[in-house]
């Protein structure tokens, strides 16, 4: 089932178009890379998907983003609710200076949640999910900037599993991490999306192809090609995809 | 961009080409042994084979470093993927010229391989190896599809020979003695038509003609 469906999306930063009439069907709880060469508007389409391109100045955005059938820019649409719905991963980890516990109840709380019982079951929650509980389980009134880049991240996603969304953005969540590290948040992309919508920036080829059942390739704003993930690596259809994946090119 | 990848992929397609080379040598010499132009090329038959070996573990050791180091996908997958398979079949056609060899000493006379058609049958074989090893190179889907058609001339020339061998048994024959021997030059060239017709097949996944190489390849006997 489709979650998430753009529709003629155009996006414009002042007078440079950055994406161009993107039309592209993400179905629910499978992992969707988005790949293409650097300024080719991939991490621009992920950020639109929950709004955080609302916060850049000269930004216009013209077509639709339909999640669950409903247009994200129609101004009865919470932008908040939004956002917990459809949550974020970074490229750099971005730990809040505080303990690893209050990270991941940040949300929770701003949410309302105050009991302490419900808290500590939500953040058990969040960090078994992000595969990161047992490594942390007897520091979590410790600070998190005294976890590992790879833990860092990790954090990161149960802090956005921590308000229960729907859907992961990730954006090249693994380019700052070494192999171990890249393989653990791999891992868990594949453990968590048959319970959410995960779709990833990444520049690792590798990394679309043992992770994303579909896969797009972006070029110069536009989307090239979007099919299943083996069909782009063992033969895609448009010569410029193939240019690409095989390094020809980017 | 990704020059030494390209120059690696040279250097794969010349390998293929040496490899191909040295069995069409052991083909020819086999094709003068059997349309009567001598029989003294036969002794380097067995050299040649060593060779082809050789380089079938130079290309197979090619193959395996380019698939670990530059971890390929889409056309260059497919390509090393299929050489990998088709250096088998070549080395195979390379160990049945060694068996024909082996064999034409104990054939007493030019005369019999002719009447049996297995002159001409050696003609096919060769057209085949050479067709597709030019369609690997040249990425050529045409070529080898008239290889893989050729492979029921082959057929057929092998059932003529099998026909000849029985009457020549039949009839009492005065050289019904060597009646075995043709018969197992013939199944041996056969063998080498179905290794061309498969090396052909090899090729048609390399190109990607079924569009779903992975889960539905061209079948190849």
């Amino acid at each position: 089932m489709t979650i998430i469906e753009t529709k003629d999306l155009d996006l414009w930063y002042g007078s440079m178009q950055a994406l161009k009439k993107i039309n592209l069907k993400m179905e629910e709880k499978s992992i969707t890379a988005l790949i293409g060469p650097s300024g080719c508007g991939k991490s621009t389409f992920l950020r639109t998907l929950n709004r955080m391109n609302d916060l850049v100045q000269g930004v216009r955005i013209e077509g639709e983003v339909l999640y669950n059938g409903e247009n994200i820019f129609s101004p009865k649409v919470d932008v908040n609710g939004l956002r917990y719905e459809v949550g974020m991963v970074f490229q750099k980890p971005n730990p809040f200076m505080m303990s690893i516990y209050d990270n991941i109840a940040y949300g929770p709380r701003t949410h309302g949640i105050k009991s302490k019982v419900k808290l500590d079951e939500i953040v058990e929650k969040a960090l078994v999910d992000a595969s990161l509980f047992d490594e942390v389980k007897d520091r979590l009134r410790k600070s998190a900037l005294g976890l590992s880049g790879g833990q860092q991240q990790r954090l990161c996603i149960a802090r956005a599993l921590a308000v229960q969304p729907k859907v992961l953005l990730m954006d090249e969540p693994t380019s700052a991490l070494d192999p171990i590290s890249t393989a653990k948040i791999e891992e868990l992309a594949m453990s968590l999306c048959d319970r959410y919508t995960i779709i990833i920036v990444t520049h690792n080829m590798q990394q679309a192809l043992r992770i994303a059942h579909k896969t797009a390739f972006f070029l110069l704003g536009e989307v090239i090609e979007y099919d299943d993930t083996e069909k782009i690596f063992s033969n895609p259809s448009d010569p410029r995809t193939e240019d690409y994946v095989t390094g020809r090119f980017g | 961009m990704r020059t030494r990848f390209d120059s690696e992929l040279e250097t794969l397609y010349v390998s293929m080409i040496k490899m191909g080379s040295l069995t069409e040598d052991t083909l020819n010499a086999l094709k003068a042994a059997l349309s009567g132009e001598g029989r003294d090329r036969l002794a380097g038959i067995a050299d040649i084979s060593r060779a082809i070996d050789e380089k079938d573990r130079e290309i197979e050791a090619l193959c395996l470093r380019l698939l670990l180091r530059r971890q390929p996908v889409a056309r260059d997958l497919r390509t090393i993927s299929s050489a990998m398979k088709m250096i088998y079949d070549i080395e195979r056609i390379g160990d049945n010229a060694v068996d024909i060899a082996e064999i034409i000493p104990f054939i007493s006379s030019e005369d019999l391989t002719m009447r049996v058609g297995l002159d001409s049958m050696i003609g096919t074989v060769i057209e085949m190896v050479t067709g597709a090893i030019d369609a690997f190179v040249h990425y050529d889907a045409g070529k080898a599809n008239a290889v893989i058609a050729e492979d029921d001339v082959a057929d057929r020339a092998f059932d003529h020979a099998k026909q000849m061998v029985t009457d020549m048994i039949r009839h009492g024959d005065k050289d019904a003695q060597e009646a075995p021997d043709l018969l197992m030059i013939a199944k041996y060239l056969e063998r080498m038509g179905d290794h061309a017709a498969s090396l052909a097949r090899w090729v048609l996944n390399a190109l990607d003609v079924s569009g779903d190489w992975i889960n539905n390849p061209v079948k190849v006997e």
